[in-house]
């Protein structure tokens, strides 16, 4: 979103908040990579205590690989969401690769798991309760 | 948990006080922010309506959320109505405002759409939730709006309520236009 004068704005859902404060109970690591600094999401990142990491002279599957060697996770133990061609490397070497409904064609390629909502509709809340699920903690009836 | 018109209708007749939910019930959960930090949600001016019609009914309003941010109360406030935010326990303080009142739980509502509503839906008298809710917050209501939160769901309530007490409304006396509007 964009205003007249030139303040640039992003829509998130605050029904993900649900979701990754359980990511959190459950002990998941998790972190935001964009290629530059995207202040919006540096902000939205601050309120939601998530990591954030950004390097413009670096591409993402490179600052991904430092973060797994800093907290010493293998590739295996790792879910990737990403939704455009810049993601494809960091699908393609997660363990397991997510992305939304609206996702790049390529990306529902190379995905394990494509989410039923669209993104900022609720599809990291959804990724979120089936994780929960899968860990035992929640029924889905 | 749904239940019958007839019965739903007659809980609303008896109707003191309702609890809401804000984000996902006065809003779509979505939240737009700047660059600069600033948070922007989106809220319905005929869901404003419906609260001047539950206000005029005498019926007590008010707002807990977990929101921190003061977006909340500055729309609770333009509405008159009772806000808490940045609440952690809901039930809690739904308790207090319950006691505080003198009004008893099988003639209370609560409206809300996520996890953090279970509790004080299942206390209230009245559970109420959106079409586009949780699952569980589903099961749990006596009646879900047929419009999603933000697209004037709290306006399909208030005429709900306005139709248990009064009847349908007909075109002459839409509205009682001796107290000013605040949307």
């Amino acid at each position: 979103m964009l205003s007249q004068d030139g303040t640039e704005s992003i829509i998130c859902n605050r029904r993900d908040s649900w979701g990754l404060n359980e990511m959190k109970r459950l002990g998941i690591k998790m972190v935001v990579i964009n290629k530059g600094l995207d202040p919006a999401v540096s902000k939205r990142c601050q309120k939601l205590k998530l990591e954030y990491k950004y390097d413009a002279t670096k591409d993402k599957l490179s600052i991904l690989k430092d973060v797994l060697v800093r907290e010493q996770v293998k590739p295996e133990s790792v879910l990737y969401v990403g939704d455009d061609t810049i993601d494809l490397p960091c699908l393609k070497y997660a363990g397991l690769a997510v992305t939304v409904a609206d996702g790049a064609s390529e990306c529902k390629k190379a995905a394990d798991y494509i989410t039923e909502k669209n993104g900022g509709q609720g599809a990291v809340r959804e990724l979120c309760e089936l994780i929960v699920v899968a860990k035992g903690g929640l029924s889905r009836t | 948990m749904k239940i019958s018109k007839k019965k739903l209708f007659e809980k609303l007749r008896s109707l003191r006080l309702i609890g809401f939910d804000f984000d996902g019930i006065f809003t779509d959960a979505k939240v737009i922010l700047s660059e600069n930090g600033l948070e922007s949600v989106v809220c319905s001016r005929r869901d404003g309506l419906g609260i001047n019609e539950l206000q005029r009914l005498g019926i007590k309003l008010v707002v807990i959320s977990k929101e921190p941010n003061k977006i909340v109360a500055t729309r609770c406030a333009k509405l008159k109505i009772e806000c808490a935010h940045g609440v952690d326990h809901k039930l809690s303080l739904f308790k207090k405002i319950l006691d505080r009142e003198k009004i008893k739980p099988k003639y209370a509502a609560f409206m809300g759409d996520d996890f953090n509503d279970l509790e004080c839906m299942r206390y209230a008298g009245v559970a109420l939730t959106v079409a586009d809710a949780y699952h569980l917050n589903k099961k749990v209501s006596h009646y879900i709006t047929q419009k999603n939160g933000g697209h004037h769901a709290i306006r399909e309530v208030a005429d709900m309520v306005v139709e248990a007490r009064e009847g349908k409304r007909n075109q002459k006396a839409a509205f009682n236009a001796a107290t000013p509007l605040i949307l």
